[in-house]
């Protein structure tokens, strides 16, 4: 019950904005949008008929309703180059892009929440200052910039890993082939951030009381750790972690691209190349729904995990 | 034989200006079924002294720089972590200050009494469970089996001290090392708290250092007192010699300083103490209460007392005293 | 502040790489060895050589005075859209944090609402409905900014006017906007510089990001994000064309993460020790 109040008080306006938000970048293109999408070449016909599908010819309040109703209902128009449902395009692309952001939060947990407890619990030792370091470089360097040099080494000069799409349909094992580079250079822009939150999380909660407490009791260093340190260290971490699935959706479009991918983010890189802003409109707002949705869903998870603020 | 003696223990911390001891030379025993206080204004190294014990000085910031700690014929000092471990919470216990950030946020009362047992190779088993039972009712909780699954912000203070009595009880240890027990409770529960306490050293034979910044309690409840200033015990003796007769001026400032019900006439003012316990940088060749002293003499700037039996069984370190 | 900047290692070797970016973009006429524009086919792909330090690209021009001028782009892009983004956003979270209330509600509503789209996405989507133009990149980019700042701002001014002076002023009569331009501006001052220069290495990113993506700053004119898209068509065949423009900007975007680092150590003695 509280939950859906949340949602509706929450996640709803902001859904809604964004969906005006992108009504508004429609309308944002400069002259006329039909012209532009079709190209200096159409028909006076067809940019009429294309005026009419996209409602340019009403006011534009009579447009905003017909576009909330179209997008509530599901009909978000069809692409321009395809001519088939935007919205199903979208659908049939997400699941490689979803495989692809989950792989890099797998890469993300598996290496920052051990790298940055390592480095709290040996705190100026040489591990640490390494560990600051490699984490340092990681931010600084783009990951389109990473993906091509991982490419050029591990798949052009070593042939380890293969060079473009997403492997064969149904073969899982080539699937996962395909997706070991991208996941890494994907997760390789988040980690030097959930690393060092995770060192001073721990550091923090490594000082507190409950800390001294576990260790008069006789437990062991390791579970005293992980089990009353790192539990608690959890709370702000899991909160970046879920705020960043958001952002991996949009470092998705660019490592997409760099491997040559299927996924949401070529197909809106294409779109926007072909002007197929039908198709644009419908993958963007996808990923917006997509990004409130983690977002509310971290702010349950932080609820579940800290059992002061439990509804 | 003696269960705890400590002797010219030094524990040093890491300083902006170099590792500086927070207590020197601190030497004290404990019998089994007494109580031993120890007293002082915070800053003079009392919970030092305990987690120098406990072995909880964070290495990180400072360690043991001499001295024995002598526990059932055992030195603590130098030993391996994994035999302190095995001797924490099962000997040796430990019972914190402020109950409510003593304890984890994230799990229930009763997983944190539990974890003694597992910690020991005990198991987290229905029997646990039974002997964590057990434990809540040994400490007169109301209700421990709604208790067992309540997060500790859930519970009240006075609830949450006892739980934490409770889970340093879970092996009835030898020693029981109370740092300020019952300073973050209300006045009622404070007395509820120590009477606990009290009643559980006679049931169950146990040691107990009592921490306290309230020379009130020392006198209610222990049989021993030691006085710590500045990292050093100033005074010790049997409480009640002590408190009725006190050698050193810093003893006898801290008792001028708390109010004695029916002693106390109409209009009289109590006394503080003027002055700041030093800062553990400073370094001072002499007595470190020198500058708050009334009786201050050019000796105590140059020469550290030593501590000097005055009466039967209670020592002061202190010229003026030695002088008068 | 000065003195206690340049004793930071790391604060200078921040301001050195920054420096040293700042000197190649404006000196790029006299110091690039070659017309980054030149086409000359018979010296297509081309290995670094005594001729051409860097290499050639597939027409032939000089990738090392390309990426000398690429410097411009970069760097004009990052501070005019930080600079725009401060301003607007700044002004928002100045307004929204001091006076709380409705005024934030308004304010921070349409805020939330762009931070609800995954940076990268939101860029893309503008570009595609504005069309690449270097003053389209900027609008773009310092609209990705104006809600992050906004935000970062308000916490600020939040903290601030609780401060016992300011409401001091209040009650003494003194005129909302003359408080937070007295007292709430200068205070939030340290926080503003130090999100200014994480925000570039941001900025900077994002601009590359768009350039590599065909929407950014477009070819010939030459900015590192496009030199790495067209590098990618002949990666194997002509290694250097991924490898330089990509050095360039991973050590500009070093440069201003230092640079940042070392201003929120001395800037927040809150923070210092927490992140190395």
């Amino acid at each position: 019950m509280g939950i859906l109040i949340r949602f509706l008080s929450q996640a709803l306006p902001t859904l809604l904005g964004a969906v005006t938000i992108l009504f508004l970048l429609l309308r944002m293109i400069p002259g006329d949008p039909a012209q532009a999408m079709l190209g200096a070449d159409a028909t006076a016909a067809d940019l009429a008929r294309l005026r009419q599908d996209l409602g340019l010819d009403q006011p534009l309040w009579v447009q905003y309703g017909v576009f909330l109703h179209n997008f509530v209902v599901g009909d978000w128009g069809n692409s321009i180059v395809t001519k088939t449902s935007a919205l199903e395009r979208v659908i049939e692309a997400l699941p490689s892009t979803l495989m692809l952001c989950a792989a890099a939060i797998v890469v993300i947990i598996g290496i920052s929440l051990p790298a940055g407890v390592i480095s709290a619990v040996k705190r100026d030792s040489w591990i640490d200052y390494g560990v600051s370091l490699a984490v340092f470089l990681l931010m600084s360097m783009p990951q389109f910039w990473l993906g091509l040099l991982l490419l050029l080494v591990l798949s052009y000069w070593l042939d380890w890993f293969p060079i473009f799409g997403a492997g064969e349909a149904g073969d899982m094992l080539s699937q996962l082939h395909h997706l070991v580079l991208p996941a890494l250079t994907l997760a390789a822009g988040f980690l030097g951030l959930v690393t060092r939150l995770t060192r001073s999380s721990m550091l923090e909660v490594l000082g507190r009381d409950y800390v001294r407490t576990a260790r008069a009791k006789g437990v062991r260093e390791p579970v005293v750790i992980v089990k009353h340190a790192l539990r608690n260290a959890l709370l702000s971490v899991v909160t970046v972690i879920g705020l960043t699935m958001g952002q991996l959706l949009g470092g998705a479009v660019i490592v997409e691209v760099v491997f040559a991918r299927p996924g949401v983010g070529t197909m809106i890189w294409d779109a926007i190349l072909q002007r197929d802003y039908p198709q644009v409109q419908a993958a963007v707002a996808v990923f917006a729904a997509l990004f409130i949705f983690t977002n509310f869903l971290t702010d349950l998870l932080y609820g579940l995990l800290n059992p002061r603020i439990r509804v | 034989m003696t269960l705890l003696s400590v002797n010219n223990l030094a524990t040093e911390f890491n300083t902006q200006a170099g590792p500086r001891r927070a207590i020197d030379g601190v030497s004290f025993s404990v019998e089994r079924g007494e109580v031993l206080g120890i007293v002082g204004e915070s800053g003079s190294g009392k919970s030092v002294t305990a987690l120098s014990i406990m072995g909880l000085i964070d290495p990180q910031v400072g360690r043991i720089s001499g001295g024995s700690i002598t526990f059932d014929g055992r030195d603590l000092v130098g030993l391996k972590l994994a035999e302190l471990q095995a001797l924490r919470g099962k000997r040796i216990s430990m019972v914190f200050q402020e109950p409510l950030s003593a304890l984890n946020p994230c799990f229930t009362i009763g997983d944190q009494i539990g974890e003694v047992f597992v910690a020991h190779g005990d198991g987290a088993g229905a029997a646990t469970r039974a002997r964590v039972l057990e434990l809540l009712k040994l400490v007169h909780i109301p209700d421990p089996e709604g208790i067992l699954r309540r997060y500790p912000h859930e519970i009240s203070g006075g609830m949450r001290q006892r739980a934490m009595i409770a889970m340093a009880l879970a092996y009835t240890p030898d020693l029981l090392i109370a740092d300020e027990p019952t300073t973050a409770l209300d006045v009622t529960i404070q007395a509820q708290v120590l009477n606990l306490i009290d009643r559980l050293r006679q049931e169950l034979k146990l040691a107990v250092i009592l921490i306290t910044h309230d020379i009130g309690i020392v006198a209610q409840y222990t049989d021993r007192v030691a006085v710590m200033y500045g990292g050093r015990i100033v005074e010790t003796g049997p409480a009640e010699t002590l408190l009725s007769a006190p050698r050193h001026p810093y003893t006898i400032g801290l008792l001028a300083s708390v109010p004695r019900l029916g002693a106390r006439r109409p209009g009289e003012r109590l006394q503080e103490i003027p002055g700041t316990v030093p800062s553990i940088t400073e370094i001072l060749p002499g007595c470190r209460f020198a500058s708050r002293c009334a009786h201050r003499m050019s000796r105590c700037d140059e020469q550290a007392p030593a501590l000097v039996e005055r009466a039967p069984g209670q020592a002061a370190a202190c010229w003026w005293t030695e002088a008068a | 502040m000065l003195a206690l900047i340049l004793k930071k290692p790391k604060a200078v070797a921040g301001l050195s790489l920054v420096g040293l970016m700042l000197l190649l973009a404006l000196l790029a006429p006299w110091i690039a060895p070659y017309d980054p524009l030149a086409l000359d086919p018979a010296v297509s792909n081309q290995a670094p050589s005594g001729q051409f330090w860097l290499g050639t690209d597939f027409f032939g021009r000089d990738v090392l005075s390309r990426m000398i001028w690429g410097a411009r782009p970069s760097l004009l892009i990052g501070f005019a859209s930080v600079a725009v983004g401060c301003l607007i956003g700044s002004a928002i979270g100045l307004a929204a944090g001091y006076f709380r209330g409705w005024v934030d509600a308004v304010l921070m509503r349409p805020v939330d609402v762009l931070l609800s789209f995954p940076i990268v996405v939101l860029a893309l989507a503008l570009v595609a409905a504005l069309g690449p133009s270097l003053f389209n990149l900027i609008i773009t980019i310092s609209l990705l900014f104006v809600p992050r700042f906004a935000r970062v701002v308000r916490a600020e001014a939040m903290a601030l006017r609780e401060l016992d002076y300011i409401d001091a002023a209040r009650v003494a009569g003194q005129r909302p906007v003359a408080i937070i331009t007295r007292h709430v501006l200068p205070n939030a001052m340290a926080q503003i510089i130090v999100t200014c220069t994480v925000f570039m290495a941001n900025a900077i990113l994002v601009e590359a990001g768009l350039s590599f993506l065909g929407v950014g700053v477009t070819p010939p004119e030459p900015s590192w994000g496009n030199m790495l898209a067209e590098g990618r068509n002949n990666i194997l065949g002509a290694p250097w064309l991924t490898t330089f423009p990509g050095v360039m900007l991973t050590l500009t975007l070093i440069g201003f993460n230092l640079l940042g680092d070392a201003l929120r150590d001395i800037l927040d003695p809150r923070l210092r020790g927490l992140h190395s």
